[in-house]
């Protein structure tokens, strides 16, 4: 079921009824029924997975806890990694492998075996194992009490609103919000409201209208033809489509949170004012980013061990994170490119961690420092999108091409961004990203009166504006 | 981000209640009715119909493409059958206007006769418009139209359902307002446009070739008995032939002596309007501007009405 279906409104009446209204236990009960309709309205035979995992670390967990040899607990956790982690690795992994194996190629025409092409990727497999993997891993290091039952367990793994595309929630986080329900307040209902109506429109009006021309820009018959401008248009616009369709399934999964009242853990907090990649990372897929920082970077050794052990933990964390959204290597090379950034930063000692205080603005010479750090982020980032996006490396190469070489060729082509009315759909992203500049930098308060009135709008640009083709949201395939 | 739950003590009490939540509902319609006034919401794309329904796909036996049915479906209704022309060339609500309702149109895009006819065989409808047309009696079969009925079958329930709420929305929403439509902005000088004239002739003349005279002649006496049938179990049946550009009727002609269809009707006794050759503009060369599919719509509701076959009841 996704978020910007009728159906899905109609099952969030009935799910939020039942979760407010009936006795905790009972609501447990039915949110965890529904939740898992919730998936099964996808593929119910996939069910079984979420339910093998959950199980399996519940089971596991209680055993790590129930005992003090630490060989013991070193045992039931290690199994538990190799379950998840096994379980991802088959079900995601092995199209990846049988392609690096020659057993198979994903290119339709190519004709691979019957068995590759009908491969399926369980939705939302990804995030709920490294949720539950998250559990086991803090019961065992005795930061968490496992659950007492196994229905408060399931229900944390596959509590609805974050259990296909997250944000990816901690046990610590979740499990004491649903011991008992929190009143609902009326600032908390107007929050929950306004990101539901935010996130639906970041994803029906600006994700889905963008698609088309950037399925135009990134298709293999028309790469050669565009001109510098048009690759890069379609670059940024797969940049804003990415943002507005992942940063709007996260804000509608918060809301639907706060209608809730349970309180989930942003997830966007508008990457593209970035002055660094690690201030990127900070910004972007937050909740992914912290999950690899402390179940993967610091386990490694962080920045403990080292000037050459840390660029090595952060190459490798980030290669795990490209190889993370997807079984491809070019999502390796995406995570590649990301982690020779932050190495690159830390040896130049740039790195700019944002900050809870306000950064004065001093000056013109700091705003124009600012606004270059940010320009050559957002270039790196996008270069790193090209190999996001593109199906392989020839199609990513042959654009980069057209990005970077083009121009010199006297290819590049600004009359031909003016029959191209996609661009005005990047103007609300762009506006929430100086909004949120303005916040940060200037100290500008946010306004009730000033969100309403946006608010306003896009309910009704949602009411006016159709949709091309409704597309399912991009992480539902990570 | 925040709203305003960390931020009680800088915003005035009244936005902590309900306020915020009613004035965006109160604002939200204000706007829309400010947006229908504004823009007439009847107003027609260059290329498409303004005339939303709600369609879906119909799946009969021994089908060889998806059928989609648009507007009513039920047994008392006007059945219309026909290739893409009929879907978007003739405008239920203009029908509608003229008295001509329930009204529903069963297409696919170069629907073949006899395929449709066995639908409307296993349908309830009793009153049938047939939109006769050479290139409906016989084009060579095509794969895609085949994968596309493998497709269609293939969706799940849940997905059904899902496409038939958003379908149910998307219509009312475009009833009460006039949308705007990214999906048919230009997308600069990437894409070439979706179909040019000259594309769509070279289509037909290859579909209506002169190998396949022999075989249309076959396919024609089959419809033939076929709306013999039809007419044998109770049906009561009426032949339109729609217009497209000259050139792509004057090709159709070519390949099959549109004369034929008449001879038809009046052999099997039916009522039959043949509105080619009045000069309709055309967006591609076979569908007609929105304001000119009005007027033909118009001109085909005037006729339906003063025939005999629409009266009394259609059972």
């Amino acid at each position: 079921m996704q978020f910007d279906t009728v159906t899905f409104w109609l099952f969030f009446a009935v799910a939020w009824a039942v979760w407010r209204f009936l006795p905790l236990r009972a609501a447990k009960a039915g949110t965890l029924a529904l939740s898992l309709l919730f998936y099964a309205w996808w593929r119910p035979e996939y069910l079984v997975l979420i339910w093998l995992s959950s199980f399996a670390d519940y089971r596991l967990a209680r055993r790590i806890h129930a005992t003090d040899d630490t060989r013991a607990r070193n045992r039931w956790l290690s199994l538990s990694l190799v379950l998840n982690l096994g379980l991802l690795a088959v079900f995601k992994y092995t199209p990846l492998v049988a392609e690096t194996l020659g057993l198979g190629r994903r290119d339709a025409d190519a004709g691979q075996p019957e068995w590759l092409a009908n491969w399926i990727v369980p939705v939302g497999i990804s995030f709920y194992t490294f949720q539950s993997l998250s559990y086991t891993i803090d019961v065992h290091a005795r930061r968490l009490l496992p659950c007492r039952t196994f229905l408060d367990f399931f229900l944390f793994v596959s509590f609805f609103p974050q259990l296909v595309a997250g944000p990816i929630v901690r046990a610590r986080e979740l499990l004491p919000q649903l011991e008992y329900r929190r009143p609902l307040s009326w600032p908390r209902v107007q929050l929950g409201i306004y990101r539901c109506i935010s996130g639906l429109f970041l994803k029906i009006v600006v994700a889905d209208g963008l698609a088309v021309y950037v399925g135009s820009v990134f298709n293999r018959s028309h790469v050669e033809s565009l001109s510098a401008s048009q690759a890069w248009l379609g670059v940024v616009c797969f940049g804003v489509q990415i943002f507005a369709d992942f940063a709007g399934y996260s804000g509608i999964a918060i809301g639907l949170g706060h209608l809730l009242g349970i309180t989930f853990p942003e997830n966007f907090r508008y990457p593209y004012i970035s002055r660094s990649v690690s201030e990127f990372w900070s910004r972007w897929h937050i909740t992914l980013s912290r999950w690899l920082r402390d179940y993967l970077y610091i386990p490694l050794g962080g920045n403990r061990r080292g000037v050459g052990r840390t660029y090595f933990n952060l190459l490798v964390t980030m290669l795990l994170g490209g190889l993370w959204h997807g079984a491809s290597w070019t999502f390796v090379v995406w995570g590649a490119i990301h982690g020779i950034g932050l190495c690159v930063e830390r040896m130049l000692n740039q790195e700019t961690r944002i900050t809870a205080g306000r950064d004065p603005l001093r000056g013109g010479l700091d705003l124009a420092g600012r606004c270059l750090r940010i320009a050559l982020v957002f270039v790196i980032v996008h270069v790193a999108w090209v190999f996001f996006r593109a199906p392989d490396f020839t199609l990513a190469v042959m654009l980069l091409q057209r990005m970077f070489v083009a121009p010199f060729q006297g290819e590049l082509g600004l009359e031909r961004l003016s029959n191209v009315p996609q661009i005005v759909l990047l103007l609300p992203v762009i506006a929430l990203h100086l909004g949120q500049a303005a916040h940060e930098w200037l100290g500008l308060r946010k306004s009730v009166p000033l969100r309403l009135a946006v608010c306003i709008l896009w309910i009704v640009l949602l009411f006016v504006i159709r949709r091309p083709d409704a597309a399912p949201f991009l992480y539902f395939q990570f | 981000m925040r709203f305003c739950l960390s931020n009680r003590r800088t915003y005035r009490r009244r936005w902590l209640g309900p306020l915020p939540i009613v004035a965006g509902a109160l604002g939200a319609i204000v706007l829309l009715g400010a947006w229908r006034l504004a823009f007439d919401r009847d107003r027609h794309t260059l290329h498409e119909k303004y005339d939303p329904q709600t369609m879906r796909f119909v799946d009969v036996e021994g089908a060889v493409a998806p059928l989609y049915l648009v507007g009513d479906g039920s047994a008392d209704a006007l059945l219309i059958l026909g290739d893409s022309r009929a879907s978007s060339d003739i405008s239920l609500t203009v029908l509608a206007r003229h008295g001509i309702e329930p009204a529903g149109i069963l297409w696919n895009g170069f629907a073949q006769l006899d395929h449709l006819l066995r639908a409307a065989r296993s349908m309830p409808q009793r009153r049938l418009l047939v939109c006769l047309s050479p290139s409906g009696v016989y084009v060579a079969p095509m794969n895609r139209m085949a994968r596309i009925l493998a497709d269609e079958r293939a969706v799940p329930l849940t997905k059904r359902l899902d496409a038939r709420l958003g379908d149910r929305l998307d219509v009312f929403r475009r009833r009460m307002v006039r949308t705007l439509e990214p999906g048919d902005w230009p997308i600069g000088a990437v894409e070439q446009p979706r179909m040019e004239p000259e594309r769509l002739l070279g289509l037909y003349s290859g579909l209506m070739g002169e190998e396949f005279r022999a075989i249309r002649q076959e396919r024609f006496e089959e419809l033939r008995r076929d709306l013999r049938e039809l007419r044998d179990t109770g049906r009561r049946i009426l032949c339109v032939r729609l217009p497209a550009s000259s050139t792509v009727e004057a090709v159709e002609d070519h390949g099959f002596p549109p004369e034929q269809f008449r001879g038809m009707c009046t052999e099997l006794g039916f009522p039959f309007l043949d509105l080619t050759g009045r000069n309709h503009r055309t967006a591609d060369g076979t569908h007609l501007l929105a304001a000119d599919a009005e007027a033909m719509s118009a001109v085909l509701a005037d006729w339906l009405q003063a025939r005999p076959e629409m009266q009394g009841d259609a059972r």
